[in-house]
């Protein structure tokens, strides 16, 4: 039987889902009719409106890494470290995205799949830190060594984040300056702010996924050692 | 100054890359929320399993 901790709340956060999911929808469908073919890309820009929420979203997950990973390595609370790790495996997972993203919009517009660039190598580089990051943590069995293990790792890994934010202004890269409401087209900053919102919700959702899953996992080893030891 | 052709070729091909950006999308998402939705099924599973076994349980 689940305890009334893990099934309160769930049907609130099935319905979260269910909004997330028809957001997200509505979100990509109402960017790519309103905006406008723009004038040197035509409508290679439509990918603006997946690839840089999906950036932003990463330095969000990475941000949550950041904060629970300090807290564990302040507190030592599994809570703290159970958090951070479904946000890193979320962050990951978007962060891969923005990669190939990225790809598909630099093919037709640079003419190459990939290059070496300050933004581009910086990405891929917080990329792999966050997959060493969920490697660690399947490596170590014990609970408080990998808490303490993966935070550290996880908090040098959150350090890339304002690396590859301001990559595009301090070297000379191919990649653009950074989108944002700010520096679009007043046309686009609709497309923009409504997926940065669905991608964040369904960030939360995910990460709450990650989260339940791996609170109930710990309680059922937690309840299997109560088993054993009683069992001797 | 491209052909009308040559600008019809060049907007096929943009498109072609904007379909394939957003179904990777939702191919990424989508797969990994099913996993989530699994993995998050399969502890409940084993949290009721070990439930069951354990000495102090009250279901």
């Amino acid at each position: 039987m689940v305890p009334s901790a893990f099934s309160k709340g769930s049907r609130r956060w099935a319905i979260f889902g269910v909004f997330s999911l028809t957001f997200l929808i509505f979100a990509q469908v109402s960017a790519v009719l309103v905006s406008p073919p723009d004038r040197d890309m035509g409508h290679l820009q439509k990918i603006m409106y997946v690839h840089v929420p999906a950036a932003w979203t990463t330095f969000l997950a990475f941000f949550v890494v950041l904060v629970f990973s300090l807290l564990v390595l302040w507190k030592g609370d599994e809570t703290h470290d159970l958090l951070a790790a479904s946000a890193a495996e979320v962050g990951a997972v978007f962060n891969g995205l923005t990669l190939a993203l990225g790809m598909l919009w630099g093919r037709p517009t640079w003419g190459v799949w990939w290059t070496w660039d300050a933004r581009l190598t910086s990405t891929l580089v917080l990329f792999l830190i966050f997959v060493g990051y969920l490697s660690l943590r399947a490596f170590i069995d014990e609970p408080d060594r990998r808490a303490r293990w993966s935070a550290a790792v996880g908090v040098l890994g959150a350090i890339n984040v304002p690396i590859v934010y301001m990559s595009v202004k301090w070297w000379r890269t191919l990649h653009q300056m950074q989108s944002s409401p700010s520096t679009v087209d007043p046309a686009y900053v609709y497309g923009l702010r409504v997926n940065a919102f669905a991608f964040l919700f369904v960030l939360i959702y995910l990460v709450h996924l990650r989260y339940e899953a791996a609170r109930l996992t710990r309680a059922a080893e937690t309840l299997d050692d109560a088993v054993a030891l009683g069992g001797r | 100054m491209p052909s009308p052709s040559e600008d019809a070729d060049m907007d096929r091909t943009s498109l072609n890359f904007v379909i394939a950006a957003y179904t990777v999308t939702w191919v990424v998402l989508g797969a990994y929320a099913l996993h989530a939705f699994t993995a998050r099924r399969r502890a409940g599973a084993q949290y009721d399993q070990a439930a069951r076994h354990s000495p102090g349980r009250t279901a």
